[in-house]
């Protein structure tokens, strides 16, 4: 496969999803910033409960990234998992990274097994160890299994080679980063699109070499696999990581690929109100009280970087300075929309944004105070990252939204 | 202004609490090139409602060697003429970054309020959490309050809010370079203090070149006069004030730089702890930063000993009060007993011989220069944003290599005429 020009056609047009619901970590974020950058402007963020309310329905892609595959299953349960299968089924292209490829493969544990897509198997799974391999993990490096558990053994980079007439940017090997993702054992029910090769210097090793080569070496990174009139593709690296652009222009080609002729109509798939929307002076009033309160989290939210703590959530833990990756997320793209004078947004939206952010930088100081006083602070944290992912998505929805807008009235002017 | 620049200038009325973004006009930065130079031009374009102004030098914040300095520009209650005070530590640093290039704080508030000046937005808000403390307790509230220890503080305490005409606006817990009672305008304001915290970013004209001209004056100033030497108490010998180091050595700690300063020129001591100790000490606060080489020389002159001078330098800075007016009011009292003189700081009153004569603070020593020559050298520090200490002890500093750097970061083509302009601006 290599980068083709078929993008050029209004990209922006193209009804994407993000999951932003149960089980999702930060890493989505990483697609809200390689979708930006492409033009990709019809942008939705679905949690649950949207893909409950049939909200994949004008959906072509659905982008499912890392995070808890447990809490994902569960948030999703069975009726979540049907409406992946007819979406899927029905023509849409799934594309899973790290929990979001985890998410579909074959499993016998609760929940998980409502999603039985794929018929693979895992490499990285306690059972194919040895005792004493067993206990070289610590425990940020594998999440509980039932008796077993999903361990990892490499971060960062790592070299995948491209088989079956694959390529990227013409060339048959490419550089990904892996943070925990799946490596999968061959199976009839896929399509091989990479497999793991290699490693570099910026590979850094949780185990033992030899034991991180066993697992990955020569094991599947990378498949894809048609169901019904859709595709879903599954990565255990992080293809979607804004500091890989190989990786990124990989991505968007699936992305683009078989969409369903929406390119031609530039398309809001979402209802507008124009009674809600806000512009002019009261619109910058909103933003500068939204920048306002936004800077004090960045603030005290870089106060806490030498804390150096993680919180267990779920099956996941989640490290103190991921708190600014949330926020910075949201930082970059409020200073871009900022200047715009002509700009109009859904009041409804900002106003809740603006009032969410009110409680992050609160939420944060309370859990300074509580490190500070060697408490735990586990149950604010879990709610700073669901509150930080309520703000994220819902600004990232007004912020594509500005972004349709403005070139559909550009559009219109040409 | 596009580059080395955050572009804004806020203009903040305390009788309304209504903040104002102006655009930082590419113009009077070609005019004017930066720091005392605007700092000055905002002041009388404001001059009418008494303002206060905070800035920044053109080159502070930058990899510039020594690029420590930002200042505040206003009208001396004690010479009543228009003067600057330095901005060290980080406090410079700070409000480069908080998005603002400057700050001209006009008009008093009814009540107490405080500045909370971050990312590109300047808040004022209700100081009643922090009026009434000392300049140590504020400094603490506000960052607990923030919830970040790198918010810089500049603070007035008690000497402030009554109104003390020798009062300082202090720099987080320690005393600044403010000889001119500026403390005494914050507290006629009502202004307690101004919290500083930005994590903006400056662009940079030509990247490349910038960096590299940095790095090459930095390996020249490695090699100069002052490279292998540290502290407050070698400032003291250069300017023939005597070998304090062995009166002051039993209590140094550490000697710390202000930013990207290649000088250390302040001196940590411990006073409620064993400066020996090398583990992390359990005292919340075991000492004291000496910032300021007159406070220190001021109370040694008087005859106290080294603990005895540090401490009450801490009780000056705690009080916000210019421990230099202090030492010198005390020997004209005959008070030569600590805690005579801690008692004396409420209600001191007393013309000062040892006052700034001219714009610049005096907080800096003139290393033998004529008062004409350091007067220009200062302007030059204070236009580009250099540690005036630091500027005086480093030839290799010239206002050509200044200018140069100037040019590759913003590509407006400064001369050594705009710059002489400016200077004969400011010093007029």
């Amino acid at each position: 496969m290599s980068h083709t020009s078929n993008v050029d056609h209004l990209p922006y047009s193209l009804p994407i999803g993000i999951y932003t619901g149960s089980g999702a970590s930060h890493s989505w974020l990483w697609f809200v910033e390689i979708l930006d950058r492409m033009g990709f402007y019809n942008v939705h963020f679905v949690d649950e409960g949207d893909i409950l309310a049939n909200a994949l329905d004008p959906l072509d892609v659905l982008l499912m990234s890392g995070g808890d595959t447990f809490a994902m299953a569960e948030g999703l349960g069975a009726e979540g998992s049907d409406k992946l299968r007819s979406f899927i089924e029905g023509g849409g292209r799934y594309i899973g990274t790290c929990a979001g490829a985890y998410l579909p493969l074959r499993s016998s544990m609760d929940f998980l097994n409502q999603f039985n897509f794929i018929n693979v198997k895992i490499s990285n799974i306690s059972r194919r160890l040895s005792e004493p391999e067993r206990h070289s993990f610590q425990k940020n490096a594998c999440s509980s299994y039932g008796y077993e558990f999903v361990f990892h053994v490499a971060r960062e980079d790592v070299v995948l080679e491209l088989v079956n007439g694959f390529q990227a940017d013409g060339k048959k090997e490419m550089i990904a980063p892996l943070f925990g993702g799946p490596s999968m054992l061959p199976s009839e029910d896929i399509e091989v699109i990479a497999t793991y090769k290699g490693f570099t210097k910026k590979t850094k090793f949780l185990v033992e070499e030899d034991l991180a080569a066993k697992t990955l070496i020569g094991n599947i990174a990378v498949a894809k696999k048609s169901m019904g009139k859709g595709k879903l593709y599954i990565f255990g690296p992080h293809f979607e990581h804004p500091h890989y652009p190989s990786c990124n222009l990989f991505l968007e080609e699936i992305i683009c690929k078989g969409q369903n002729g929406r390119f031609d109509h530039v398309q809001d798939v979402f209802s507008r109100d124009p009674q809600n929307l806000v512009k002019g002076q009261t619109l910058r009033g909103l933003f500068r009280d939204l920048k306002r309160e936004w800077s004090n989290s960045r603030i005290a939210a870089s106060g806490m970087n030498d804390f150096s703590i993680s919180w267990l959530i779920g099956n996941k833990y989640y490290d103190s300075e991921k708190i600014s990756v949330f926020i910075n997320a949201v930082w970059d793209k409020l200073k871009r929309l900022e200047p715009i004078t002509d700009l109009e947004v859904d009041k409804n939206l900002l106003h809740r944004c603006v009032e969410i952010s009110k409680g992050i930088t609160k939420d944060i100081q309370a859990i300074r105070s509580e490190v500070n006083e060697q408490g735990n602070a586990t149950s604010l944290a879990s709610k700073l990252f669901l509150d930080l992912k309520t703000l994220s998505s819902n600004f990232f929805k007004l912020y594509f939204k500005a972004k349709r807008d403005r070139l559909q009235g550009q559009s219109l002017e040409g | 202004m596009e580059y080395l620049s955050t572009h804004k200038i806020a203009i903040i009325d305390l009788a309304t609490s209504k903040v104002m973004d102006q655009e930082l006009d590419e113009d009077l930065v070609k005019e004017k090139i930066g720091g005392a130079g605007i700092t000055t031009a905002l002041y009388e374009e404001y001059q009418g409602e008494d303002p206060i102004v905070l800035g920044t030098g053109l080159l502070t914040g930058t990899l510039a060697p020594a690029s420590a300095l930002g200042m505040i520009t206003a009208k001396s209650p004690l010479t009543g003429k228009v003067c600057h005070s330095p901005l060290t530590l980080y406090a410079g640093l700070e409000l480069k970054y908080s998005g603002f290039d400057y700050v001209v704080i006009k008009g008093k508030s009814q009540k107490p309020v405080y500045l909370w000046i971050h990312d590109g937005v300047a808040d004022v808000n209700d100081a009643k959490d922090v009026w009434g403390k000392d300049v140590w307790s504020s400094t603490d509230k506000i960052r607990d309050l923030m919830g970040d220890q790198l918010i810089q503080v500049l603070t007035i305490g008690k000497a402030g809010e009554s109104e003390s005409d020798f009062a300082q606006a202090c720099i987080n817990y320690w005393a600044s370079g403010d000889r001119w009672g500026f403390g005494k305008l914050f507290g006629q304001k009502k202004l307690k203090l101004v919290a500083l915290r930005g994590m903006s970013l400056l662009e940079v004209s030509d990247a490349e070149g910038f960096v590299q001209q940095c790095k090459e004056l930095l390996s020249t100033l490695k090699t100069g006069a002052f490279a292998d030497k540290k502290g407050i108490a070698e400032i003291a010998v250069a300017i023939g004030e005597g070998d304090i180091s062995k009166w002051l050595a039993p209590l140094v700690h550490r000697h710390l730089s202000c930013f990207n300063t290649p000088f250390p020129t302040n001196t940590f001591v411990f006073l409620d702890e064993d400066p020996k100790l090398l583990r992390e000490t359990e005292k919340k606060e075991p000492g004291f930063l000496i910032t300021d080489l007159y406070g220190l020389l001021g109370f040694k002159k008087l005859g106290l000993s080294a603990a005895e001078t540090c401490t009450l330098l801490r009780e000056c800075a705690k009080y916000g009060i210019d421990a230099v007016a202090v030492s010198e009011l005390s020997q004209k009292a005959g008070k030569k007993k600590p805690d005579e003189i801690q008692k004396s700081f409420s209600g001191l009153k007393g013309t000062l011989e040892n006052i700034g004569k001219g714009t610049f603070s005096p907080w800096c020593p003139n290393f033998g220069l004529s008062s004409n020559e350091w007067e220009k050298k200062q302007a030059v520090a204070y236009i580009f944003g250099i540690h005036p200490i630091f500027a005086l002890l480093s030839p290799e500093l010239s206002e050509e290599k200044l200018i140069e750097l100037a040019n590759l970061g913003t590509g407006l083509g400064f001369t050594s005429e705009t710059l002489d302009k400016v200077i004969a601006d400011i010093t007029k």
